[in-house]
């Protein structure tokens, strides 16, 4: 027994060193380097999930565009630091006809893939008649994969056919000659250059596409090993669920990235990208859940937002998303506009913001986010919070204290954090007398909610495919779009909208899609409760990398400190 | 033993057959089962692009169909039977024009000497039949081809490559694991046994207990944070162990290193159950008779423990370890996730949540397996253990 008590006291006391030990981890900090001239070499990683598909064809989520935008040029190139600028990138310059229904590009004769051979226009036209066919195969199976972002060619003649199978061609498009591409649209857009500056919409080589890349003396599919005219190429084939390295192409016709390449390390959940970046193994990533505060303390704030420099690393600049609610236009409650009204009055998105977000989201005064070119502060005159007035609009409405309304059912899907927020709303609308349920699906049964529209009032969020206002006014208040899961119907509207996109001239444009915004904030369809922001953070040893708006990096202007730890 | 053994794979057949068929009927029944729509997010996919993929996935067959597909591309073997007359379409193309009895498919022409032959079942769908070879006897004929198991629907990649790829890190991290469940777990039960009350027993109670109780994840993270983060910062590196991944062509380390901590995290509560069931079975089998005699026969103390009392002891720990490797081989999702291991888990729970069902139909098939094969070694190893145990006819 004796014994025993002693083994017990040893045992106590070596529990208790290592609890001291414990408490005395040291915090991470960095140690920025001076220097800005931009020196070459090294190697950056970068956070990714698994992408779906990184052949251009068929890239459809951020993980395959971040990593397909490295190894393919599109026609134009939006301005990292300035998303209403359009830039020239495989085309030098561009034009179209008098009603925005046919567009010439010309190409940059120096322009080539990573193998050396030249970019035409014929490339381009493959590569497109390549995402619309219905019958395009998947070089991974073998199989027929038709691509689902087929959507960004939806208006160019000759669509529809080719979409069904009847013919096996995209009759808008043409290759001129070698260095001129020419579409022709079925309807006028006047932003379509923005569209074409999608990286899925880059030229791919259709020897390679067909007959496999060659690595080491074997063939691998080309959706393993893409081959492109982008800055960088692929340095050995996917290594699936685990990295894409991809390394600079000497053969690129801009200027060349000052890196020798990127490893894009990926990861199942984006707090084991934090964990290793802050072991040193990673140098941008996404900030772990609730550590922002720290991060920005330990690492500091990028000065624009998006740029990362030594000390000032942490990324939280606005995105080109909202998160916003939509309103059942066909529910019995919600078809009235005063509801729609109070309802947008009731919520306090500083709140939200401030509670759930740490501050790292913007309330949102306006569909259309900061950034886009068209945004105008405070548009959305209903997104101010304002409970009296909220109450009025109710009264006025014909549903006093929220007599008559019953039971509402909010309606999100479940899993994926947006509990807190519906928490703080459901609080937001009791406060004008609306009894609000949760609604809650696994996403698959929530969208087919939406689509069967057996919902009141649910959530959704927008990111923009191209940072122009069609992007958001069209698919979301044109009658017949599919993602305008509110059923907002408004003919002016959808005549507006055809007009604006045939407009030309971009300042009359722009102003053509505020009166259209002006008008649909009126109806509230949609209740725009806050703005996307990045929360990513970079390490000491990267110089002048930036993360845009549309959350694609800028591979080529970074460089690494490769002494900074 | 042999018939033993043969009853034993025997039974995976109904098995089989049970688990799969009530796979299929809950992702044809399952609410929101729509994979096609899954792929593209929240955004809407034009209607009559989404029926055309939807058809060239075969996903507007009824389930049972569905079902026979799978079967047939499992089986690897495909009867055929060839009623003669004038190959149509075109040259090595194949036309189908129904099945016998459901199971042998009749396509038209004669049958080929050699190589394989495509046909289309559906409007961007080809199929290679006889890709190793086949057997004509007249008619009928047999046509061998690899395993089947279909295209994800998310990813567009085979799904032989995708678990074919995961596999053989889920088994790298499960053997690791049950060495060191089996060197540490059933090492610390022995000496805390034979050492009973002493430092060292208390050391072992304490630390299973703690092991029990400690969620897996928190572990690995911890573990992440102390060899990955903090050892790292103190020490400039010297006791640095890379918190996740698999390696790659550019890490500083071997492979094996990287296995280290998620060996351990996998491990740890199994080896504290094997410790614990060591313990309580090895004091058992001590307090014997037979243990008293082999003493007062004048037996060394590691004779009597080593070739008796431990062999008696381990029945039960053998049993725990083996189901406790078969669960490791059907993929360790906390262990993957926490530590970024590219094993078959994460992929297969990925797949139940995209509704990617051609994963979750093969991962599922991969364990069912797995699982058969380790518990049969295991049933095997105790005719080992116990010379009293026989699977011969009567003996079992």
């Amino acid at each position: 027994m004796r014994r025993f008590r002693k083994s017990v006291a040893l045992v106590a006391v070596c529990a208790l060193a290592i609890g001291v030990l414990a408490g005395c981890a040291p915090k991470t900090t960095t140690t920025p380097t001076g220097g800005t001239t931009p020196k070459a070499g090294g190697t950056m990683s970068f956070y990714i999930g698994e992408p779906a598909y990184i052949d251009p064809y068929n890239t459809q989520e951020s993980e395959g565009t971040e990593v397909e935008q490295t190894l393919f040029d599109s026609l134009t190139r939006v301005d990292p630091l300035d998303p209403t600028k359009l830039l020239p990138a495989a085309a030098d310059s561009w034009s179209s006809n008098a009603d925005a229904t046919v567009w010439t590009f010309k190409l940059n004769p120096k322009d080539k893939f990573s193998d050396g051979t030249a970019v035409t226009a014929k490339d381009f036209v493959y590569a497109w008649t390549r995402i619309v066919n219905g019958k395009t195969v998947n070089t991974l199976t073998g199989q027929a994969d038709p691509s689902i972002i087929s959507y960004h060619l939806g208006f160019v003649k000759g669509f529809d056919a080719l979409a069904a199978g009847d013919v096996a061609v995209l009759e808008g498009v043409k290759a001129v000659d070698d260095l001129t591409f020419e579409v022709t649209l079925t309807k006028p857009f006047a932003d379509f250059a923005f569209v074409v500056a999608h990286p899925a919409l880059a030229p791919v080589p259709q020897a390679l596409v067909e007959g496999g890349v060659d690595f080491n003396g074997t063939k691998v599919a080309f959706g393993d090993m893409p081959v492109g005219n982008g800055p960088f190429k692929m340095s050995e084939p996917w290594k699936h669920e685990q990295y894409i390295k991809v390394v600079r192409n000497d053969n690129f016709y801009g200027d060349k990235p000052f890196l020798d390449g990127v490893d894009f390390k990926i990861y199942k959940d984006t707090e084991a990208a934090y964990t290793d970046f802050q072991a040193g193994n990673l140098d941008f990533s996404p900030i772990g859940t609730g550590q922002i505060k720290a991060a920005i303390e330990a690492y500091g704030q990028s000065e624009n937002g998006y740029t990362v420099n030594p000390g000032k690393q942490c990324v939280l600049g606005a995105e080109n998303a909202t998160y916003y609610l939509i309103c059942n236009t066909e529910d019995k409650i919600f078809k009235n506009a005063g509801v729609r009204k109070a309802v947008s009055l009731a919520i306090n998105r500083q709140a939200i913001c401030d509670i759930v977000f740490e501050g790292t989201r913007d309330p949102a005064d306006n569909i259309i986010p900061p950034g886009i070119a068209g945004y105008q502060k405070g548009a959305w005159v209903d997104t101010k919070y304002d409970v009296a007035a909220a109450k009025t609009a109710l009264a006025d409405a014909g549903f006093a204290d929220g007599k008559g309304i019953g039971t509402v059912k909010l309606s999100f899907n479940s899993g994926a954090g947006h509990e807190k927020i519906m928490e703080l709303i459901q609080s937001d609308m009791k406060a004008i007398g609306i009894t609000a349920v949760f609604d809650s699906a696994e996403f698959p049964v929530y969208l087919k909610q939406l689509d069967a529209k057996k919902f009141q009032i649910g959530r959704l969020g927008w990111i923009a495919d191209y940072p122009i206002c069609d992007n958001f006014l069209y698919p979301l208040f044109q009658s017949k779009s599919g993602d305008n899961k509110s059923a907002y119907k408004n003919p002016a509207v959808d005549t507006a909208l055809d007009a604006a996109r045939s407009t030309l001239d971009t300042a009359a444009r722009i102003k053509a899609y505020q009166a259209i915004n002006a008008t649909v904030q009126a109806d509230n369809p949609v209740i725009p409760v806050m703005f996307y922001k990045h929360t990513r953070v970079g390490s000491s040893r990267l110089h002048d990398f930036t993360w845009d708006a549309q959350g694609l990096g800028d591979f080529t202007k970074v460089w690494v400190d490769a002494a900074a730890k | 033993m042999f018939q033993y053994i043969l009853r034993r794979l025997l039974q995976f057949i109904p098995v089989f057959f049970g688990v799969t068929l009530v796979l299929f009927l809950i992702a044809h029944y399952l609410p929101g089962a729509d994979p096609v729509q899954l792929r593209v997010g929240e955004k809407a996919l034009d209607p009559e692009r989404k029926a055309l993929i939807v058809h060239q996935l075969g996903l507007d067959r009824p389930w049972y169909v569905q079902y026979g597909d799978y079967l047939s591309g499992l089986s690897m073997i495909h009867p055929v039977y060839y009623d003669g007359s004038e190959i149509t379409g075109d040259k090595g193309v194949r036309a189908e024009v129904g099945t016998i009895a459901a199971i042998v498919t009749r396509v038209q022409g004669d049958v080929p000497a050699g190589g394989a032959t495509t046909y289309t079942p559906r409007s961007g769908v080809i199929v290679s039949r006889g890709q190793w070879g086949r057997l004509a006897l007249g008619r009928l004929t047999f046509e061998f081809d690899p395993l089947d198991l279909g295209n994800s629907l998310y990813q567009g990649r085979p799904v032989r490559d995708i678990l074919g790829q995961a596999y053989p890190y889920t088994f790298e991290l499960a053997l690791a694991a049950i060495i060191l469940e089996i060197i540490i777990g059933i090492g610390a039960g022995i000496v805390s046994a034979v050492k009973q009350y002493s430092f060292w027993d208390i050391v072992v109670t304490l630390s299973t207990s703690i092991l029990v109780s400690v969620p897996v994840f928190w572990l690995g993270l911890m573990l992440q944070y102390l060899f990955g983060i903090w050892l790292k910062k103190l020490t400039g590196g010297a006791f640095y162990l890379p918190p996740m991944g698999a390696g790659g062509t550019s890490s500083n380390f071997p492979t094996w290193v990287y296995l280290i901590l998620p060996a351990i995290t996998l491990a740890s509560v199994s080896t504290a159950y094997a410790a614990r069931i060591m313990r309580s079975q090895l004091l058992e089998v001590l307090g014997q008779d037979y243990i008293r005699t082999a003493r007062a026969k004048g037996l060394s103390p590691s004779a009597v423990l080593w070739k008796h009392a431990i062999k008696n002891a381990m029945i039960p720990v053998v049993t725990f370890i083996g189901l406790d490797f078969g669960a490791m081989l059907a993929g360790a999702i906390l262990t993957e996730t926490v530590f970024n291991w590219p094993g078959v888990g994460s992929a297969i729970y990925k797949a139940i949540v995209g509704r990617d069902f051609p994963i979750v139909f093969g991962g599922v098939t991969a364990i069912l397996l797995v699982v058969m094969i380790v518990n049969l070694a295991v049933d095997i190893s105790y005719a080992f253990l116990d010379p009293r145990i026989r699977y011969d006819a009567g003996g079992e």
